[in-house]
């Protein structure tokens, strides 16, 4: 309630000194992040002191090719062993055991109890996106120690994304920022539309969602299947929420962050969706791990080979657990499915009704076979282990009969429709409520009491309040 | 020095802001005095007639839903609520005990969790309750400025709460405060099958609040002593999707301290947890009893119990 302005107060009373506004930017993220889990302030500095440095030394030895892929290699390492250490040990390890005792051996492995620093996955990327692009060539290592510790502790975007690259986000704190009015009203709309997704939308779904995975055998199958859309509903609106804020706040700064979601839900096929959703991340792992396999050139099988390990490490990304390895290959599986058929490219570049104001029949088809689709494989995304995931997929397609009923609020589903329908109409635009400029909203009265009308209805929406689900990757 | 631009759009953010401050201000008015709650009534209840209490029940929603205090008496007053520790408890005891010369009798639920129970403040599920012994019940732990003051600083419950003005005023408690929204018609239908479910939730895992508590039962207790007033302990009935889920060790440990506690200052114990007098028709759901069946049973027997001289 404090921080942010205060933050950007003291932030633009510094803005002639460019070094000590950035300096200003590392200490309010290392504050912010420190709130979270002040211990892991020095794991995210020993981070970035070692890509910032093996940045430098690549930069130096830059004629000398086995250097400096040495060099490339070790930070590589260094920061996927940390991240391997905390988030992953004890998935391999067990994993390990059960290998072991499937073939009649009996092992004891280590498990840590560590706990899992927050964003370790976000900035972890951000790093070695780092590291792989001064290595490439593609980037030039900054002298700027200041201006890199920003780049990666910028506490908009720390603890959830979007995953940006030194090549977006670095040159905006090499340079003076000027702030711009018009930048910022729009950032302070991102954030109150971030707000309304979470708060009115995620937070109540997620009540409902925890109910029914918690009680599904109590009610009948079709509840379990509206339990596993509203949470597709759930994920998408903490996300893309959280995801607008982040955008919205970085917009007050002067700086601009990359796209995360582009109305992923009005997607016609799973290609498609996977063009739109959590773009920052599959974009990261095309560049960086899909095209450095072959990516699309090399053949059918190929290419097929190259999609599933995309899709696995993007499962294993998002949790050390069986049932995220699963999600990731079921997601595979139906971009496989489409390049195979040849339709993976098809809407690339459009939109749905990209010339009309409705989609047609065939597209509102294909939107609502996509979404369910892509809600199904979520299951496994939601679950517990591979056993609910399993047994609340059997029960949705039972006919067991209702014990029970869950309560379903009738302002959750007017918040969806509100969503849905102020999506659908700005899906040309950045966001959900860029509404600058839309007839009637000229106004700044009409715009002031839509802002009210928004922020009441988001207050009246407050649930439990549940963290963001993306904070635990 | 800001820019002009950057001045302007303060200025822009903060002529927004008056309208929804003003309304957010006169629905914390509103909220505060427009909605009753069972903590205000209590609290006046012991300011107006603290004079004529003779009997006070403590405790958690196991004693607030499980005894009709009315039945006791006209100078019985419960002021148990949902999951009050005995850190609070303590807190009651010591504010409304000096306002009620002719109390004779305090009655306290020691029940699975009472022992394991972190305090409120820290309890990631009933943590919001410490804004009501702030706000209504005037306990003074918490500074006036904290965040326990502002029934905006719990947004769940505000909006909860906000809601209720228009639809209008719920009944909370009756006038000897016994909670009267669990009836058994209002039960949910799978009420017996989340007795796993609710024992697991009671379920520690941790002694770490044990020796915490242990000493603010104590307290109770000493203070019960140094002012006459007797003290008795009662642990609720349960149905058997609960009880049977219970960690031996920590039914064992609670068991123990209470019964050591209540040997030291000799005070009468009732352990009705395993009572095979309470059927299905008196619960409200597996470990509360409730409106208009159970906790008139439970009350019945206790002050017939009461009334004897021989510990349950």
């Amino acid at each position: 309630m404090f921080f942010l302005p205060a933050v950007f107060c003291i932030y633009w009373t510094l803005r002639r000194h460019l070094t000590w506004q950035n300096l200003f930017v590392v200490a309010a993220s290392y504050v912010f992040y420190g709130a979270w889990s002040y211990k892991f302030l020095l794991l995210i500095a020993f981070t970035t002191v070692c890509s910032y440095a093996s940045g430098l030394m690549m930069q130096r030895v830059r004629d000398r090719k086995t250097l400096s892929r040495t060099l490339c290699v070790s930070n590589i390492v260094i920061n996927l062993g940390i991240l391997v250490v905390y988030k992953y040990f004890n998935f391999f390890s067990q994993g390990l055991q059960t290998l072991a005792a499937s073939i009649g051996w009996h092992i004891d492995t280590l498990t840590l109890e560590l706990i899992l620093p927050v964003g370790i996955s976000f900035y972890t990327f951000q790093a070695l996106s780092y590291t792989i692009d001064v290595y490439r060539g593609k980037l030039t290592a900054t002298k700027d120690m200041v201006a890199f510790f920003a780049y990666l502790s910028f506490f908009p975007q720390l603890v959830a994304g979007p995953i940006e690259r030194a090549g977006n986000l670095l040159p905006q704190f090499l340079k003076n920022r000027n702030f711009y009015y018009a930048l910022a009203v729009k950032g302070m709309r991102q954030i109150l539309w971030g707000l309304f997704k979470k708060v009115a939308i995620a937070d109540a779904c997620g009540s409902f969602v925890d109910v029914c995975f918690l009680n599904y055998d109590l009610y009948p199958g079709w509840v379990a299947a509206c339990g596993a859309m509203v949470f597709a509903f759930q994920i998408y609106c903490d996300f893309s929420g959280y995801s607008d804020i982040a955008i919205g706040t970085a917009r007050l700064f002067g700086i601009r962050l990359s796209k995360n979601f582009d109305y992923p839900f009005f997607s016609r096929n799973m290609a498609e969706m996977w063009r739109r959703w959590h773009i920052t991340l599959n974009t990261w792992f095309i560049d960086y791990v899909y095209i450095p396999l072959g990516g699309n050139r090399r053949g059918l099988m190929i290419t097929l080979r190259n999609l599933l390990i995309v899709f696995l490490l993007s499962g294993l990304w998002h949790g050390a657990d069986m049932t995220f390895v699963i999600w990731g290959a079921l997601n595979g599986l139906c971009v496989m499915l489409l390049v195979v058929l040849g339709k993976s490219g098809k809407y690339k570049g459009t939109i749905a009704a990209q010339d009309t104001i409705l989609p047609s029949l065939r597209e509102t088809l294909s939107i609502i076979t996509t979404f369910l689709i892509f809600a199904f494989t979520f299951i496994f995304f939601r679950a517990e282990n591979l056993p609910q995931a399993t047994a609340y997929i059997s029960h949705m397609f039972s006919c067991a009969p209702a014990i029970d009923y869950p309560i379903f609020s009738h302002k959750l589903l007017l918040a969806i429709a509100l969503l849905v329908g102020a999506e659908w109409i700005n899906r040309r635009r950045d966001f959900g409520l860029d509404i600058a400029g839309n007839g009637l909203l000229r106004r700044r009265a009409a715009r002031w009491t839509l802002y009210y009308i928004i922020i009441m209805f988001t207050i009246l929406c407050i649930t439990p309040s549940q963290d963001f689900i993306y904070f635990q990757f | 020095m800001m820019k002009a631009p950057v001045k302007h759009f303060i200025l822009r953010c903060l002529i927004f802001m008056i309208l929804p401050a003003i309304t957010l201000c006169g629905l914390e008015w509103a909220v505060r005095t427009r909605v009753p709650n069972q903590y205000a009534i209590k609290h006046r209840h012991m300011m107006t007639h603290g004079a004529d209490v003779r009997t006070m029940i403590l405790g958690t929603s196991h004693t607030y839903l499980g005894i009709r205090a009315s039945m006791l008496g006209p100078g019985a007053i419960n002021l148990g609520n949902n999951s009050q520790s005995l850190h609070y408890d303590y807190i009651l005891l010591r504010q409304y005990a000096p306002l009620c010369p002719n109390l004779k009798r305090v009655i306290l639920p020691v029940s699975y969790f009472t022992f394991h129970d972190a305090d409120l403040e820290l309890s990631p599920s009933d943590y919001y309750m410490v804004w009501d012994y702030k706000i209504y019940m005037d306990v003074d732990i918490h500074p006036d400025w904290s965040k326990y003051n502002f029934e905006l600083a719990r947004p769940v419950f505000f909006a909860k709460k906000f809601n209720q003005l228009f639809k209008g005023p719920e009944p909370t408690c009756d006038e000897s405060g016994t909670c009267v929204t669990t009836t058994l018609e209002s039960r949910p239908g799978s009420w017996s099958a989340g007795g796993k479910k609710r024992a697991d939730k009671h379920t520690a895992g941790t002694n770490m609040f044990v020796s915490q508590n242990t000493q603010w039962l104590t307290a109770i207790a000493e203070y019960c002593r140094t002012h006459n007033i007797e003290l008795i302990l009662i642990t609720t009935p349960t149905w058997h999707t609960y009880y049977q889920n219970l960690d031996a060790g920590q039914l064992a440990t609670m068991r123990h301290i209470r019964d050591s506690i209540a040997d030291r200052y000799s005070l009468r114990v009732f352990d009705y947890l395993t009572d095979p007098r309470f059927n299905a028709d008196d619960f409200y759901d597996t470990d509360h009893l409730n409106y208009n069946h159970g906790a008139v049973k439970l009350t019945s027997i206790l002050k017939k119990d009461l009334a004897g001289n021989t510990p349950h």
